[in-house]
């Protein structure tokens, strides 16, 4: 026997016992799974790199907001206007823009600024969040250059009915609710979402007599989600979700007038997946519209604001071309229109082609290839890639080594803002690589990861003779270290889980040699959770380091390091410890910080909150 | 516990640290003839941003010190953001802050004497005539129908009236018992100014070319308008100019228009000469002259060029530089047209005036 029969031979082998060993309700099970998840991009094509998801858990010790859950949770840097405030994330050194928040795969960011504002979503929507470290330009599009935030809605067969309810109370009249409602059987899943939180926000500063005036608000968001198997090789499935918010922005002085600020987003996706052998096709439809106003005067109608509309169709086809090889190719069309009160209407429309190749060379070593290439008008779009390489050399220890190309293309306020938009710009360009250490021993983890970052043609709006234009400017290099270590461990009943996460960031403009404004050089994050049958107690810890205010990094003019404690209980009832119920303290030594000049966030503060499974 | 008593230690040393500064405040005495330290310089006032409120620096007329933030080192509290512009009179220095708030400090002390936070929608700048001061005001930016001067009785620093007036009141002089106010336009454009008749408050316009900002009366009592024009970014670009206005008569006598695409954004006048900026260089028009100056006097270079004041032998400059760093104060000899000194001052230096 030559060797190639010889291997063919083994690959057959494997496969069939590999079918033999499992059962075949197992099999149909997670055939459902992946029928049901939508992001392929976080499913299939994420091994090399560092991605986490956030546990149930956290997610309900978070407050309802999606910088309050990555704040404490993940490296990513965030600039908060005052708690509650327009929010920005820096993403290991990046830019606001350099981010992309990607709901059920589908990439969310603004079409005016490029960025997501993180005060605006509502994470008890959405069933699981992933925060995936480094560039993903090949599978979410713009701006996932320093990484990108998943926010999936996951659907189920064989559940029956099911529903949670969570609710709670907290400091300066802060209410946060949701409650979920799922529903399947073997060929037909639904569920329902809705969620809403509003505050008084009156939170008094510390050290000092004044209180954050006019920065109440409120947001509400619903969604639906369904999946029908129509036959054996075919599911029809449909998500849905609505956003409406409004806050008034906080003042610095009560004398300046009151302004407030109105968001009402929509998102519709509408897939078709279809099993056809070694080939799995998925037909998606999107229609995503995004719409603000901002109103100069809370108390005059007149506002200023601007709509878009995106319409997004996409192809995926999956062959798996044995077991241990799958292709992938993606080709898809998306167009987006925009009117407001400085963007007349404007309309753009990009294609994509993406080939995506994933092999198990063994079930140790694996290896990534991908390539995307846009079409448009608009811009000069790159030729994009991503190469990564996962190996798992022990039992205990895995490697991960990647390098991709990403990008961020103009925004329609970059593009088209009334006499100052500028059709000219190019894309920001990102080269990256990253290589990650996993150790996994019992119950202990640690992870050290690296990564580098050369970012050119960042896009700048400067003042020029007669108005500000973005053009293609600046020349920023990112690197750094994430480390994460995790213990967890049992003696009888008492459960521990130790957490630390800390980021070493440099994020530097090559012109002029300096820090980017508000980047920390430090971020560190800490949790620890002791479980005793039905009462748990935990303390998270957040320590963020001093940044530059000016861009000239002008030492009289940076914020102070800060470090914010939380701490929590909580007890179950029910046979199954379905009803929680838990109190909180956050800020419990009443630090003064800010994460943005000016603008105070809260002291010490409480709230309640109670989570009900049935 | 540890924390509440660090909590309260720090509150007493902090309630003991400024209780003795304002004792310091107490014993300051103001005699007729110490003016204060900030008497004998130049002010130059920063808008500010949101690492650093707005502020005001100090630069001694010998260029030998200088001091920032003098506002808040003198009265321990921030100015605000953005401040526009200062308006003095007498001994009284009005900071106009665009949070409306109007702080009344001593010109030559700067502490405060009051604030005036009622009755003002986005001040822009303030002038005073008769004992009485007046401000412009923009209101909403956008909205074309709320702007108006607030006319504040300095006695009781309130709002005592207020003269509903056309889009985007800028800047003002006074002339005759008529206050003469150019409609720079808000964050729309416009292209008049005002006339008020101050004995009756009845208002009149004068058409100009568009945008017009700043205004000087020369020695030849005429009012000289420096018009922008629109920027490329309207959508309408028009061209700019310098207008004089006759002022017996109310109307334009003379419109000298810039070339295309040119958008002059300064002007200070001195010893019968009028200079203005436009693109990084200063140029240079003596009263008679009929036609504009084609070659500068001084090339400022790559800079962010934002303020400009012209006293003596000396023209000053202020440069914005990316509007995220401090700004720069700069120093010109008139006689060799070279700068000699360079002070970093606060963030978007914008005004300068001299005390």
């Amino acid at each position: 026997m030559d060797m190639k029969r010889h291997i063919i031979f083994i690959f057959l082998v494997s496969i069939t016992t590999g079918a033999w060993s499992q059962s075949a309700l197992d099999s149909l099970q997670q055939l459902d799974e992946v029928i049901l998840k939508t992001d392929m991009g976080l499913n299939r094509f994420s091994q090399t790199q560092k991605t986490e998801q956030l546990s149930d858990t956290i997610l309900t010790r978070s407050a309802a907001s999606l910088t309050d859950v990555l704040n404490y949770n993940s490296l990513i840097y965030f600039k908060e206007n005052g708690l509650g405030m327009v929010s920005s994330a820096s993403f290991r050194g990046t830019t606001a823009q350099q981010t992309a928040v990607v709901w059920n795969g589908i990439n969310i960011n603004s079409q005016f600024n490029g960025q997501t504002d993180f005060n605006t979503i509502n994470i008890r929507n959405f069933d699981n969040i992933t925060v995936r470290s480094g560039g993903g330009s090949v599978l979410y599009g713009s701006g996932a250059i320093g990484g990108t935030i998943h926010l999936n809605n996951q659907l189920r067969f064989n559940q029956g009915f099911k529903n949670s309810l969570f609710l709670r109370y907290g400091s300066f009249n802060t209410w946060d609710g949701s409650f979920k409602s799922g529903m399947s059987s073997d060929k037909f899943a639904v569920n329902f979402e809705m969620s809403r939180t509003n505050s008084e926000n009156d939170y008094d500063f510390v050290d000092s007599e004044k209180q954050n005036t006019n920065g109440n608000y409120y947001n509400q968001s619903i969604s639906a989600n369904v999946a029908y198997k129509i036959n054996a090789k075919n599911t029809l499935k449909l998500y849905s979700y609505l956003y409406d918010g409004e806050r008034h922005f906080s003042q610095i002085f009560a004398s300046e007038t009151p302004t407030k600020y109105q968001d009402y987003n929509t998102r519709n996706l509408m897939e078709w997946v279809g099993l056809y052998n070694q080939f799995t096709s998925r037909l998606k439809l999107a229609y995503i519209t995004e719409d603000y106003n901002y109103f100069a005067n809370i108390n005059k109608e007149n506002s200023t604001g601007a709509e878009a509309k995106t319409i997004i169709l996409k192809h995926d086809l999956a062959f798996k071309v044995h077991k241990n090889l799958l292709l992938n190719s993606v080709i898809d069309v998306t167009q987006t229109t925009a009117e407001g009160a400085s963007i007349e209407n404007e309309s753009r429309t990009i294609t994509s082609l993406n080939l995506l190749l994933k092999h198990n060379i063994t079930s140790r070593l694996l290896y990534e290839v991908s390539f995307r290439k846009e079409l448009t008008e608009n811009y000069k779009t790159p030729f994009l890639f991503h190469v990564g390489v996962n190996y798992t050399p022990f039992e205990f220890y895995t490697m991960t080594l990647n390098g991709s190309r990403n990008f961020r293309m103009p925004t329609f306020n970059d593009l088209y803002w009334e006499g100052s938009g500028n059709t000219e710009l190019n894309p920001e360009d990102s080269y990256q690589v990253e290589m990650g250490h996993a150790f996994q021993y019992k119950g202990i983890s640690l992870s050290v990861t690296g990564y580098y970052n050369d970012i050119q043609d960042m896009i700048r709006w400067v003042p020029t003779a007669s108005s500000w234009k973005p053009i293609n400017t600046d020349h920023v290099k990112t690197y750094g270290l994430e480390t994460k270590l995790a213990i967890k461990q049992q003696f009888q009943n008492h459960h521990f889980l130790i957490e630390a996460t800390y980021g070493y960031t440099i994020s530097e403009n090559q012109q002029t040699k300096k820090q980017l404004i508000y980047v920390p050089n430090h971020k560190a994050a800490g949790y620890f959770n002791y479980t005793f049958k039905r009462v748990s107690t935990y303390y998270q810890l957040l320590y963020v380091g001093d940044v530059f205010t000016l861009s000239d990094n002008n030492p009289k003019y940076t914020l102070d390091a800060y470090t914010v404690s939380n701490i929590g209980a909580e007890y179950a009832l029910g046979a199954t410890k379905q009803y929680r119920f838990g109190i909180q303290l956050k800020n419990l030594f009443n630090e003064n910080y800010q994460s943005v000049a000016n603008r105070y966030m809260p002291g010490i503060n409480y709230n309640f909150y109670f989570n009900l499974n049935f | 516990m540890k924390h509440v008593i660090k909590f309260l230690t720090f509150s007493l040393l902090f309630a003991f640290v400024f209780t003795s500064c304002s004792s310091d405040d107490d014993n300051f005495i103001e005699t007729p003839t110490t003016l204060g330290e900030y008497d004998n310089g130049i002010l130059v006032s920063a808008e500010g941003g949101s690492a650093q409120t707005g502020s005001v620096s100090y630069i001694s007329n010998a260029y030998s010190t200088i001091e920032n933030t003098i506002f808040s080192n003198a009265n321990a509290e921030d100015l605000g953001t953005y401040v526009q512009s200062v308006g003095f009179n007498g001994a009284t220095a009005y900071i106009i802050v665009d949070n409306n708030n109007i702080h009344v400090v001593n010109r030559y002390t700067f502490l405060k004497e009051a604030t005036i936070t009622t009755g003002l929608n986005l001040p822009r700048f303030m002038v005073f005539s008769n004992g009485k001061g007046y401000v412009t005001n923009w209101g909403d930016g956008f909205d074309t129908t709320d702007d108006f001067i607030a006319v504040i009785n300095l006695e009781t620093n309130l709002v005592e009236t207020t003269i509903p007036i056309a889009e985007g009141p800028e800047q003002m002089v006074v002339y005759a018992n008529k206050l003469y106010v150019s409609h720079k336009g808000g964050y729309n454009t416009n292209n008049i100014i005002s006339v008020v008749d101050l004995e009756t408050n009845v208002v009149s316009n004068i058409v100009v070319n568009d945008v017009p900002d700043e205004m000087i009366i020369n020695n030849a009592r005429e009012l000289i308008v420096l018009c922008e024009g629109n920027p490329s970014g309207t959508g309408n670009e028009t061209e700019g100019s310098i207008t004089k206005i006759d002022l017996s008569t109310d109307t334009v006598s003379d419109t000298f228009a810039f070339a295309d695409g040119v958008h002059p954004s300064l002007m200070s006048y001195s010893n019968g000469n009028l200079y203005f900026t436009a693109n990084n260089a200063v140029y240079k028009m003596a009263d008679f002259e009929t036609t504009l100056p084609t070659t500068p006097i001084i090339n400022l270079g790559n800079i962010t060029t934002y303020g400009m004041a012209v006293k003596a032998d000396k023209l000053y400059v202020t440069d914005a530089k990316d509007y995220n760093s401090l700004g720069d104060f700069l120093v010109y000899d008139l006689n060799s047209n070279i700068k000699i000194h360079t002070f970093e001052v606060g963030l978007v230096p914008s005004k300068i005036y001299f005390n």
